[in-house]
């Protein structure tokens, strides 16, 4: 009898349902969204090309190995060295993040056989003549920024938060960042920037991701200038994550080295 | 002329319905020309189909964006390198980029720079936020004043000025008024909503405000000028009719023919610019002209009989071909400018033409129904005081002339030497600052031109193969013609590549002034410029960096001034640039508009030969007589040497205002000519035979009204002394001159050539169709019929 009440108990008990992991709140997104790193600029080392396309379709190609490691999280240290076109072979570019003030910046230019530091603020400066700006690619304005959550959208068949970041800082270029943020992996599909006058000046489209290692990234991504009509498609060619890179390999005599 | 008549007359029968056409007629000119923009665009005088200087400078303004584009609020200073001036162009700046009407802004406070700071090379801001300390302004001021990309361009030399410039969304090539003046309007909100320091003086500036602002002058002076016009015209028909009627009827049939031309110059699509601006007075003056005569007639013929349709068909039985051959050669003396290839001066010739004969129309319709419909008060019972003094001027003028024939040759030799010799060496000096209303617009250019760069844009295109634009000898050449473009004193600002260049290479060799030049290394040159912004770096070169440009502003000191700096600059092009495979082409907006400036006024030349020309031929086709043709053509010359004579004297140059005066004038030139040579040839087909008496008749007769009309006319163009536009001015000023020394010319000179020169022994009939005794009578109407 006793068993049988232990039984009949057994069978009438719900089944333990598992609660569902809340939904996470913007700060959490955005920390997230910032602990990703689409493009291994924070902890990798990738082959890449970028193929520059201005208003009339004339194209312009740039290869270049960039080599990064976080060291401070979110900081990181990264050196970039081109290999094509052939007058910016053997160019560099070595930045040190910091958390306040200017990061730390040297350039090695192979015609001068030097490197200089590079000072002043870049953020709204594109690099190396890409529609990527230095603050497209630190993403400090999505570090200093205030965001909120707008939405909910697919984009293809992932559904992805809608952020809109109003940055704090008064040198950003731009009064405010919609991001597309993958709900399942935190990376960022598409980005619209606004600049002071809200009006809609480029946007960022994540074409192909990779997952190498764990870790996600955006393989091949567009960034169109909507003022310009230029665009950037960037390629991830080859993704080696956490390589173990020697803290010397970021330094200004590792940037000169030949 | 019998049909012509007849149908005048049908007209007359049928008032009613002819009243109602007309006045549907009106109505319906009047709402269509209501869609006829007034607005003063200097695309509107470059950009017509088939000019050849057009596609390079359209395939050029593609590439590279239209400076016009830029509002400029001027900031003038004590020294502008101050935290509390820094501050107000910050504010500025910072409201500018907010606002929806413009693409970017440029200014001290956001501009870039690649520049030494020390070891480093600093790149990005100039100003990274204020306040800044004095080291740090002193540092910025140093870095501001020795970049050849910053100085002329956002700061003055002297730091006493700068500016910021809001590039319109809409490009200057394609915006209207409207978007000009919206967008000026938004600067100059900005200005006064940021409270300027004491020591900061602002204004707006730029081509959207010269743009707006001299349209806006040109409304103005619609609105002065034509009121001030019929003041004139009123005044004059009273002291001459003295009567109400006498003063409305002719101003009526005037104004129907204004509102006609007005509905066709509406259907041609071409907006009323400055050249256009001119029209109203033109067909004013010369429109009131037949009116006076054929009323004068009227009111002769009035007393002789029964009725008033009868008084008014034997009037124009007798003025109807003299009016219209009057009116056909002033329209001929207007159509020779079809042929310019300036649409502004083509459309004024055509559409001043079109005016004239219209308003010949008017006069043959309008007026006779207005005259039968309305009575006319009485007419004044004593001879007016100025008939007797005409009277008297004629009579001692024609003594003269009789009793000195050599004098009045020498005379007209003299002058027409004198002019001829003065013409010959006159030069065509346009004007772009000149061209503007005394007041908001050509102030502010001035700033501009002294603080900062001139306005007068002239550009070297360089095309060449894909990368050929970073090739060192070819930017070391376009180094090379920078140095020498900015050593010409008409020059205040060039910019090129090889600034950009230098100014980064300098700053890679920690600020040597020594290195301020393009270096030796292409690679070099290349890593440079990929560290620039893309869209800093558009503004030199485009993408593929094939093309490429010098930009060059010029302080306005005339096109003459300009063509000599373009010699010199096309000598250098020609010996450097072939050989590096690079294409250099001068062009710009300053360029091209002085080209068809220059270009217009040498084709108002060559249409006053045309028209007189066309005239003299269409005199013999009258006439049938050689001699009476060119007899007419001294008298007709020593007007417009006479107005070359008063240019030199007064300082002015030919330029595309004031030649004006010789589309306006030659229609008018040859009336009085022709009023003399038919009353002559009239007198001779009656049977008269003393060439002494003759000549004075003819003189007595015509020379009191063409006295009057020429002096209707002169005051009716001095009205244009009241124009805001130096230009018009001086135009008003010369049609004054030359249409009174005109009729001088003719009551001297005509009589004195007919009596040594005209063949008369021989006596050619008048055109077919004229009645004998056709002539004019004095407007006292002493030479009165006897009635039917």
């Amino acid at each position: 009898m006793r068993r049988l009440l232990v039984i009949l108990a057994a069978l009438l008990m719900p089944a333990q349902v598992h609660p569902e992991a809340p939904a996470p709140n913007t700060a959490d997104i955005l920390t997230n969204v910032l602990a990703s790193d689409p493009w291994g600029l924070t902890g990798a080392e990738v082959r890449a090309s970028a193929i520059l396309t201005d208003k009339r379709g004339s194209k312009r190609a740039l290869s270049f190995v960039a080599a990064s490691k976080r060291y401070d999280p979110p900081l990181a240290k990264s050196i970039v060295r081109f290999s094509a076109p052939p007058d910016l072979a053997g160019a560099g570019f070595l930045q040190i993040q910091q958390r306040d003030g200017d990061d730390d910046r040297f350039l090695f230019l192979p015609a001068l056989k030097r490197s200089r530091r590079i000072s002043g603020n870049l953020r709204s400066t594109a690099f190396m003549g890409t529609d990527f700006s230095f603050g497209d690619l630190d993403r400090r304005d999505l570090r200093d920024g205030d965001a909120s959550v707008q939405g909910t959208e697919k984009i293809g068949t992932r559904a992805c938060y809608i952020l809109n970041v109003v940055p704090r800082r008064e040198d950003t270029q731009y009064s405010r960042i919609e991001l597309w943020v993958r709900k399942d992996n935190f990376l960022t599909l598409r980005m619209r920037m606004y600049d002071k006058a809200n009006t809609h000046i480029k946007t960022f489209e994540a074409q192909e991701i990779r997952k190498v290692s764990g870790s996600w990234f955006v393989s091949k991504s567009l960034m169109t200038d909507h003022k310009t009509q230029h665009s950037t498609l960037l390629v991830l060619q080859n993704i080696v994550v956490n390589a173990q890179i020697p803290d010397a390999e970021f330094s200004v005599r590792a940037l000169e080295r030949p | 002329m019998n049909l012509v008549l007849r149908l005048i007359q049908l007209l007359l029968r049928h008032r009613l319905v002819a009243a109602l056409l007309i006045l549907a007629s009106v109505v319906a000119s009047a709402y269509a020309a209501r869609t006829i923009e007034v607005r003063f665009q200097y695309r509107d005088f470059y950009e017509y189909e088939g000019n050849p200087r057009l596609p390079l400078l359209t395939r050029y303004t593609e590439e590279f964006g239209d400076p016009g584009s830029f509002v400029v609020l001027l900031i003038e200073s004590r020294d502008v390198f101050a935290n509390d001036v820094l501050q107000y162009v910050d504010s500025a700046t910072r409201q500018l980029e907010a606002s929806n009407e413009f693409l970017q802004v440029r200014s001290l406070t956001n501009a870039r720079a690649i520049r030494a700071a020390g070891d480093n090379v600093e790149s990005g801001p100039l100003l990274r936020r204020l306040p800044v300390t004095p080291t740090d302004l002193a540092r910025m001021r140093d870095v501001a004043l020795s970049s050849s990309l910053l100085v002329r361009r956002l700061v003055a030399p002297d730091g006493t000025a700068t500016a910021v410039l809001a590039e319109m969304r809409t490009p200057a090539t394609i915006a209207t008024i409207p978007q000009q003046r919206a967008a000026v309007e938004v600067v100059a909100r900005v200005m006064q909503s940021i409270a300027a320091p004491p020591s900061v003086h602002a204004q707006v500036s730029g081509a959207p405000l010269v743009e707006a602002e001299v349209t806006r002058a040109l409304i103005q002076d619609q609105l002065r000028l034509t009121p001030a016009v019929i003041l004139i015209l009123v005044v004059a028909l009273a002291l001459t009719f003295r009567s109400v009627h006498g003063i409305v009827l002719p101003l009526a049939a005037v104004t129907v023919s204004i509102a006609w031309t007005a509905g066709i110059f509406s259907f041609l699509g071409r907006p009323a610019d400055i050249v256009g601006s001119v029209i109203p007075t033109t067909l004013l003056a010369y429109g009131v002209v037949d009116p006076i005569f054929l009323y004068t007639r009227y009111t002769d013929k009035l007393p002789l009989y029964r009725t008033r349709e009868q008084a008014i068909t034997e009037a124009l039985r007798e003025l109807l071909l003299p009016c219209f051959l009057t009116s056909l050669t002033t329209a001929l003396g207007f159509a020779a400018f079809i042929t310019a290839t300036l649409p502004t001066v083509k459309y004024f010739g055509i559409v001043v033409s079109i005016g004239v004969l219209l308003s010949f129309l008017t006069t043959v319709t309008v007026l006779p129904l207005l005259l039968v419909s309305v009575s006319p008060s009485h007419p004044p019972e004593s001879k007016p005081w100025i008939s007797a003094a005409t009277d008297s001027l004629m009579h001692w003028v024609g003594q003269v002339s009789k009793a000195k024939p050599e004098l009045m040759l020498a005379i007209a030799a003299s002058t027409l030497i004198l002019g001829g010799g003065v013409a010959s060496q006159m030069r065509i000096v346009n004007e772009y600052v000149g061209t503007l209303p005394h007041g908001r617009a050509q102030d502010s250019v001035r700033v501009l031109e002294e603080k900062l760069s001139g306005v007068v844009r002239a550009v070297i295109y360089f095309e060449g193969e894909v990368d050929s634009m970073k090739r060192p000898e070819v930017l070391q050449a376009i180094e090379a013609i920078d140095h020498l473009t900015e050593q010409q004193p008409i020059v205040t600002s060039s910019l090129s590549l090889s600034d950009l260049v230098s100014d980064t290479n300098r700053a890679f060799f920690f600020d040597d002034p020594k290195e301020q030049r393009v270096p030796n290394s292409a690679p070099l040159i290349s890593q440079y410029l990929s560290l620039v912004d893309p869209g800093d770096l558009s503004d030199f070169v485009n993408s593929d960096y094939s093309r490429s440009h010098l930009r060059i502003l010029l302080s306005d000191r005339g096109s003459n001034t300009v063509w000599q700096l373009l010699d010199v600059l096309q000598r250098e092009l020609d010996l450097r640039f072939p050989e590096l495979g690079i294409q250099a082409t001068i062009t710009g907006y300053g360029v091209v508009s002085y080209y068809d400036w220059d270009g217009a006024v040498v084709e108002m030349l060559w249409g006053f030969v045309a028209a007189f020309s066309a005239i003299v031929l269409a005199q013999l086709a009258m006439f049938r007589s050689w001699r009476a043709a060119l007899i007419g053509i001294v008298p007709n010359l020593v007007p417009v040497s006479a107005c070359f004579l008063v240019m030199r004297v007064l300082g002015f140059n030919l330029r595309f205002d004031t030649s004006l005066v010789l589309c306006i004038s030659v229609g008018g030139l040859f009336n009085t000519t022709i009023h003399i040579t038919a009353r002559i040839l009239q007198q001779l087909r009656t049977g008269a035979i003393d060439r002494d008496a003759i000549v004075s008749r003819a003189l007595a007769a015509v020379g009191p009204p063409s006295l009057y009309t020429a002096a209707i006319l002169s005051l009716g163009f001095s009205a244009l002394g009241l124009s805001r536009f130096p230009g018009l001015q001086v135009l008003g000023l010369l049609c004054m001159v030359t249409l009174l020394t005109g009729f001088i010319a003719d009551a001297l000179f005509t009589t004195t050539f007919f009596r040594l020169f005209f063949n008369w022994k021989a006596a050619p009939s008048l055109v077919p169709g004229v009645p004998p005794k056709v002539g004019f009578e004095s407007l006292t109407g002493a030479e009165k019929e006897s009635p039917p």
